[in-house]
């Protein structure tokens, strides 16, 4: 059959037709084959579809992260002005009431000595800013003070009061004033007023916390710098004036001029004296916060759940509590993060090898 | 049937793979030996490109190697699951192609054509190999460049042995009617 031999023919041809491999690039295949492939190094090259899918992913997980941060900075910034909050911060009213004390001493101290002739009247009312005096320091002094209540049972309100005492020694500070009231009923109590170093004020009221059932607790701040100024610019002129009488004292001539400027210089010392003790205790009010405590007692049949400073078993297994809580909430953020990167790669892994079997149908189709 | 062939001989021995004969592990040192000039031919006669041809080769040869321990016997034939893996990389060196000019004549096809009289047959044959489709030229390409029989093109097209007939007969159909035009 002609059609038969034409087929055969035709086969022939492509079979003479088969391509040759070159000898040169067999030899450079056989060696590649016989060391096993050896991997070549390339340079890393992010394909796009990664890179498409990768930088919004990184882009959204940093953008997350600020969110996150700034966030938590947020709520720690505004658990601080609560705290603050609290306390009324009113430099001026502050300031006025601590100046009244000082004026009745000037004044009594004005009215004592009228029979002295002074040349240059005390100043009692600080003076505004003239510019005679050095400005008050930019740093602001702050007054902490916090009070906490107590329940202890009745028997054990003496108990409870000296374990109050010991932990304002232990951190440093001293009892302002205390007064207990043991009964034999249930109406036993006390009120302590406390100095505790400003620095160790967390620590103690936590200790002090755990003397007893907290039923109330707050804390504030007050800023006391305009205080603190005012006794400054106070010890500051009463020194400048002392310096000015020292001068005339030394230039005096007459007997009676010296025996002036000396009593003058004793007011003046005295005056010094006083604004020391005001700026001691603006200072000692920073320094020390003041912390009221109130123990009370419990009603009749009323449990008080007292804590004390041994860590045992409940504790530890308030701890472990705390622990998986913990462990548990970074696992959900991390799945948060994770579970849509993976859905993220898995569709850029799919898509690809979609594209890829589709490319090669229509690379079957081309002519 | 006339047949021209050159074989390059060499002494090779391939790092140590699975014991051939025992059961579903592939002798990937057999593999290489027998089908390295079936696969070169395939690829050259499918991409149209010697450069190429070499270059998807050792791809597909690489990654054969690579892979070799997920062939499974009983999916197929070691020969089937190769040119399974060198059709892959000749057809995604064709999408890459298509994106690149190429050229319109293999200068090495040139270089090597004699003046006899048969070579004006043999450039009809070339031409009209390279005018069929690529569907048309690879199935060519397995029966008659790699050697495999009917159930063998079957195997690596993933069709019946009775479709991968009439598809080859369609294609040399096809490739007598380009000849003839």
């Amino acid at each position: 059959m002609p059609e038969t031999a034409e087929f055969d023919e035709l086969v022939a041809q492509l079979m003479e037709e088969r391509p040759q491999i070159d000898p040169v690039f067999a030899r450079e295949l056989d060696a590649k084959a016989a060391a096993g492939f050896p991997r070549r190094r390339r340079r890393l090259r992010i394909s796009r579809p990664v890179f498409y899918a990768g930088a919004p992913a990184l882009a959204a997980l940093a953008v997350a992260l600020v969110v996150v941060t700034s966030g938590s900075g947020d709520r720690r910034d505004a658990g601080i002005a609560q705290s603050t909050a609290a306390a009324p911060a009113a430099p001026a009213a502050g300031g006025a009431t601590e100046v009244a004390p000082l004026a009745q001493r000037d004044s009594a101290a004005a009215s004592g000595g009228a029979a002295k002739a002074y040349s240059a009247p005390l100043t009692v009312v600080p003076p505004p800013d003239s510019g005679r005096l050095a400005k008050p320091t930019s740093d602001r002094v702050q007054e902490q003070s916090a009070s906490i209540t107590l329940q202890a049972p009745a028997k054990d309100v003496a108990s409870v009061g000296d374990q109050i005492l010991q932990v304002t020694n232990q951190v440093g500070g001293f009892v302002e004033s205390s007064s207990v009231r043991s009964t034999d009923g249930d109406d036993g109590g006390g009120t302590f007023t406390l100095r505790i170093p400003a620095d160790r004020l967390g620590d103690g009221l936590a200790r002090l916390s755990r003397l007893g059932h907290v039923t109330e607790r707050t804390q504030g701040v007050q800023d006391i710098t305009s205080l603190r100024n005012v006794a400054r610019e106070r010890l500051q002129e009463e020194t400048a004036l002392r310096t000015s009488l020292l001068k005339r004292l030394a230039a005096a001539k007459t007997d009676a001029e010296v025996s002036s400027l000396k009593a003058q210089i004793a007011d003046v010392n005295a005056a010094i004296g006083a604004a020391r003790g005001d700026l001691a205790q603006v200072e000692r009010r920073a320094s020390f916060a003041q912390v009221s405590v109130t123990l009370t007692t419990a009603g009749k049949g009323s449990v008080v759940p007292v804590s004390d400073d041994r860590w045992g078993p409940r504790d530890a297994l308030h701890d472990a509590g705390r622990v998986l809580e913990t462990i548990a909430s970074v696992l959900v953020v991390a799945l948060s993060v994770l579970v849509p990167l993976a859905l993220l790669v898995a569709t850029v892994i799919i898509t690809r090898r979609y594209a890829g079997k589709r490319g090669r149908a229509r690379a079957l189709d081309a002519i | 049937m006339r047949r021209r062939s050159v074989r390059v001989t060499s002494t090779l021995t391939l790092p140590p793979t699975a014991s051939p004969g025992s059961g579903s592990a592939l002798d990937f040192e057999a593999l290489y030996r027998s089908a390295r000039d079936d696969i070169y031919a395939y690829v050259a006669t499918l991409t149209g490109d010697r450069a190429a041809a070499e270059d998807v080769t050792a791809t597909a040869f690489e990654r054969a190697y690579r892979r070799q321990a997920a062939f499974d016997a009983r999916r197929g034939s070691p020969r089937g699951w190769l040119f399974g893996i060198a059709r892959h990389a000749a057809l995604d060196e064709l999408r890459k192609r298509k994106r690149r000019a190429t050229l319109t004549h293999d200068p090495a096809d040139e270089a090597g054509a004699d003046t006899a009289a048969g070579s004006v047959d043999r450039l009809d044959l070339r031409a009209a190999l390279k005018q069929l489709p690529v569907r048309d030229r690879e199935i060519i390409a397995l029966r008659y460049h790699a050697g495999l029989d009917t159930a063998g093109v079957a195997e690596v097209l993933g069709t019946t042995a009775t479709n991968a007939g009439t598809q080859l007969h369609r294609a040399m159909t096809k490739l007598r009617e380009a000849m003839h035009a």
